[in-house]
């Protein structure tokens, strides 16, 4: 723990330097709100979106706030390494007796916790400007939230793997988030989508994350959104099994090829 | 005796790479059957030119590279099978200057560094601040890492590899992007206060005046094959026969041909430096006293002598004699 709080802390200090950047952020989330509210105008409240079953401002905040979250724990990970090889420090912190595990689990902590904190931000306007998620089940939500960070940090460490191997693995996540932001329902319901799409859709962790917490965040009971949480716990067996056998393989790759620190 | 602080038998490192984006890969052999023993406490040079294999046996040592072959043993611990056991006992010091948070403070950075070490708090604190006297950083502790010159990130980083206070130090041409005034520095800094005591310190330069300032005991490496180890007088032996000195000289007259009269001196060149002052090019025989009998020249010419230096054995002459001469191993040779 106290690695992870090593990490934290440096993170941290880091964010606080960039101030610009860190302003940024929240001005990002502000965008959002604000988008949010002039569409929830143009519509009118419970505006009929067809295939939405409820109000489109609640489902476009759930989406996006969400997809920011788990788009987080994917990419926590190969940032991490990534950065510490364009940084040159991702050797001297391998030479000490930290694993690679607890670097990766330290380096995208802050990550996680500063996108939980906008997760947060937009919550708290949904409840409180927009009057949105007052029955929110918070049991269900967890139920699904763990999950669905998990099943995405699994994912990230098969791409972290492959930044150890390959280096640039950014085209290919950058194509997975863009299908999963397109076809799982985190703007639109994917039940617009044509038919031969929604095999696509029904793969997706995301579409399953999206839909479990919408039923959540409706007030669904555990039950109701046991489903989407079963399908989210098998994936991330699958991804965080498949993370970790590819990101050791992928050391032992790297340590006989030499390329640790090649970028 | 004591166990050697690094044991080094028979390591091999082949490296696949290709020759472009669609070359075909071709074999790049690094360490080639290497063998190496340095004692616990000494300084030990590793010598070579770029591209010897230097910094693969260093990364090697700690575990950055796996070897296809041999046995790596740190402060008697195998450092394949104990790789991070060994972590926990060696530190090491890169010549690159990139390794740090830049964005943090050098106390912030040695902090981070140091919890990974498992060395928190006020014990963290504590050793930082006693390692930053010792690099002579202390009274920059709280500054950005952005605003540091070369040299300071040299010594911070120095100060990074001191951290879990290591029995074996490697230091990977530590003073690689530094200025000559700076690298002078850091070497009194290395001589001063990293070696000594029971600490081992395992140098890897291309700079042959930097491991004999530095250096108890040598090992030139090329092609990834031992050439040859020893002392620095078995170095310097092989260097040739001869010495070149270079003498500043103001007044006297009709020294030249005395000069070249001296049993030792192989030849004699002078240039002037102005009104009556010349620049002498003394190549003499090192075995001799031909030095001191061409300064006792000088002077009873009435000469005054400003400077006398050697001129520098280049790490190529030295390489290249050693090669010709064919050693692979000289009196007190890895293995004595």
């Amino acid at each position: 723990m106290r690695t992870v709080a090593a990490f934290l802390r440096r993170d941290l200090l880091v964010f606080r330097s960039y101030r610009l950047a860190a302003l940024t952020q929240f001005a990002g989330v502000g965008a959002l709100l604000v988008m949010a509210f002039y569409i929830g105008r143009a519509l009118g409240r419970g505006g009929a979106v067809p295939g939405l079953g409820g109000d489109y401002i609640s489902y476009l905040l759930v989406g996006m706030a969400f997809t920011d979250l788990l788009i987080a724990c994917l990419r926590a990970s190969t940032t991490a390494i990534r950065d510490g090889q364009l940084a040159g420090t991702l050797e001297p912190m391998l030479l000490t007796p930290v694993r690679l595990w607890q670097l990766l689990l330290g380096a995208s902590a802050f990550r996680l916790l500063n996108a939980l904190g906008r997760l947060l931000m937009v919550a708290l306007a949904a409840v409180v400007i927009f009057g949105y998620w007052h029955h929110a089940n918070l049991a269900s939500a967890a139920l699904i939230l763990v999950p669905a960070v998990a099943v995405f940090a699994g994912t990230g460490l098969v791409a972290a793997a492959g930044v150890l191997v390959v280096k640039q693995t950014e085209p290919l996540l950058a194509g997975y988030v863009a299908v999963s932001f397109l076809f799982a329902g985190a703007v639109f319901p994917p039940g617009l989508l044509p038919g031969w799409v929604q095999p696509v859709v029904t793969v997706l962790p995301l579409t399953h994350a999206l839909a479990g917490m919408r039923l959540a965040v409706a007030g669904a009971s555990p039950a109701a959104v046991a489903g989407h949480a079963w399908i989210l716990a098998a994936g991330s067996v699958v991804t965080i099994g498949a993370g970790v056998l590819a990101l050791r393989q992928a050391l032992l790759w790297a340590r006989r090829e030499g390329s640790l620190a090649q970028y | 005796m004591s166990a050697p602080a690094v044991l080094i038998e028979g390591l091999r490192k082949t490296f696949r790479r290709a020759a472009g984006p669609f070359g075909r890969k071709q074999d790049k052999v690094a360490l080639d059957g290497i063998d190496l023993e340095v004692r616990q406490g000494e300084v030990f040079g590793l010598l070579g030119p770029n591209g010897a294999g230097k910094t693969t046996l260093l990364k090697c040592l700690c575990g950055l590279v796996l070897p296809d072959a041999g046995r790596i043993e740190v402060d008697g611990r195998d450092a394949l099978k104990r790789a991070a056991e060994v972590r926990r006992s060696v530190g090491m010091v890169y010549g690159d200057e990139r390794s740090f948070f830049l964005r943090l403070s050098l106390l912030e950075n040695l902090r981070f560094y140091a919890s990974l070490y498992e060395i928190h708090g006020a014990r963290a604190d504590s050793r930082i601040r006693e390692l930053l006297k010792v690099v002579g950083l202390a009274d920059v502790v709280d500054v950005r890492m952005d605003g540091f010159s070369s040299g300071m990130r040299q010594r911070a980083a120095i100060a990074r590899g001191l951290l879990n206070d290591p029995a074996v130090i490697f230091m990977d041409e530590p003073s690689r992007t530094l200025d000559p005034v700076g690298a002078e520095d850091l070497r009194e800094l290395i001589h001063d206060r990293v070696a000594g005591g029971r600490r081992t310190v395992l140098i890897a330069t291309n700079l042959m005046h930097e491991a004999e300032a530095l250096c108890h005991r040598l090992t030139m490496i090329d092609g990834g094959r031992v050439v040859m180890t020893g002392s620095l007088a078995d170095f310097r032996g092989l260097a040739g026969e001869d010495a070149v000195y270079w003498l500043s000289v103001n007044g006297g007259s009709a020294w030249g041909d005395g000069l070249r009269s001296i049993p030792g001196v192989r030849s004699v060149a002078v240039e002037p430096m102005g009104e009556n002052a010349h620049r002498i090019r003394l190549q003499i025989d090192r075995q001799g006293r031909a030095l001191a009998l061409a300064i006792r020249h000088l002077v009873e010419a009435g000469a005054e002598i400003w400077s006398c230096t050697q001129e520098e054995e280049s790490l190529d002459k030295v390489f290249r004699a050693v090669v010709q001469r064919g050693a692979r191993a000289v009196a007190a040779g890895s293995r004595s």
